[in-house]
């Protein structure tokens, strides 16, 4: 988790030269801040590394494509909630660990992010530097091939195919 | 005067005194008082929604999108603080994001079409007439 949260805070944003003076600085920072996670001083006893993350650092900021973090956990008898995917909530799962994504209120699991903490935090730093490859102005998901190939990557250090779906929604993979 | 007459005077007496008000979603509704005065709220009390003049907008489940031509003056329904750096007589874009009640914005074209791209608002929520 600390080699998360440290690579995640060196990780730069870039802009296209022709638009250089088109961005102001309040509108670069929501880009700057997505990624910065600063200790809240707060100290988590968890073994769950998720949990620890979203205790131990600021994360209402951090934003990575359509998943938002928050500071607020919320638990109920299956999972214990730590982001949001657009409407839909993203859970720990408490008998086995896995990451799932669960239906906003009919509880009903959406598809499996990744097989524990671990390897989703490894699958969404590869998503991070994956958008940080490209500059503002660009659309991540232009590139086909390439949007494809990192999602399968991206997978792959979830915890296997099982987990490929989440990530060519996230990162625009339509093939 | 008609009968006739009577119903279509107070008929326009009604939708002359009423605003009209659209839902979208999230708590956020379009209120529609008139050019200048067309602007997004929340129904929710210290929650931001977007200041006048509201020109053209679209929204689907998780975004609001808004073209806006600001007043001369703040409303004071709204965030005071929001500046507007390309001047008053300038267009400028927002983003709702519904799910997490957050509000992105003023924005010029450029940023509007990066966060746009940031957020993944689909290509085909495209910005219509608030009277369409």
């Amino acid at each position: 988790m600390r080699e998360f949260v440290c690579r995640m805070n060196q990780i730069d944003i870039s802009i296209s030269e022709e638009n250089l003076l088109n961005y102001s600085q309040g509108f670069l920072d929501i880009y700057k801040n997505a990624y910065k996670l600063l200790a809240t001083g707060s100290v988590s006893n968890s073994k769950n590394q998720l949990i620890k993350l979203v205790t131990d650092y600021n994360c209402n900021e951090l934003e990575i494509g359509m998943i938002n973090f928050s500071n607020k956990i919320n638990e109920d008898e299956l999972y214990t909630y730590i982001a949001s995917f657009d409407a839909d909530l993203i859970g720990i799962n408490k008998i086995n660990d896995q990451i799932e994504l669960v239906e906003f209120g009919t509880k009903h699991i959406l598809c499996p992010l990744a097989q524990n903490a671990e390897k989703f935090l490894d699958a969404l730093l590869s998503v991070v530097q994956f958008y940080s490859s490209f500059t503002i102005d660009e659309d991540v998901s232009d590139n086909q091939d390439q949007a494809c190939s990192v999602a399968k990557e991206c997978s792959m250090l979830a915890g296997g195919v099982r987990y490929l779906s989440f990530y060519k929604l996230l990162i625009g993979c339509y093939s | 005067m008609h009968r006739s007459e009577i119903v279509l005077f107070l008929c326009l007496l009604v939708s002359c005194s009423s605003d009209a008000t659209k839902e979208l979603g999230g708590n956020y509704f379009l209120r529609i008082e008139g050019e200048s005065t067309n602007e997004i709220l929340n129904h929710e009390p210290n929650k931001n929604g977007i200041p006048p003049a509201i020109l053209n907008y679209n929204f689907n489940d998780s975004f609001i999108i808004a073209e806006q031509k600001p007043n001369k003056f703040n409303d004071v329904m709204h965030d005071d603080s929001i500046e507007y750096r390309n001047g008053r007589k300038a267009l400028y874009y927002w983003i709702i994001l519904k799910h997490k009640n957050k509000l992105v914005g003023p924005m010029n074209e450029v940023e509007f079409k990066a966060a746009r791209n940031k957020y993944k608002v689909p290509d085909h929520l495209v910005l219509k007439s608030v009277y369409y």
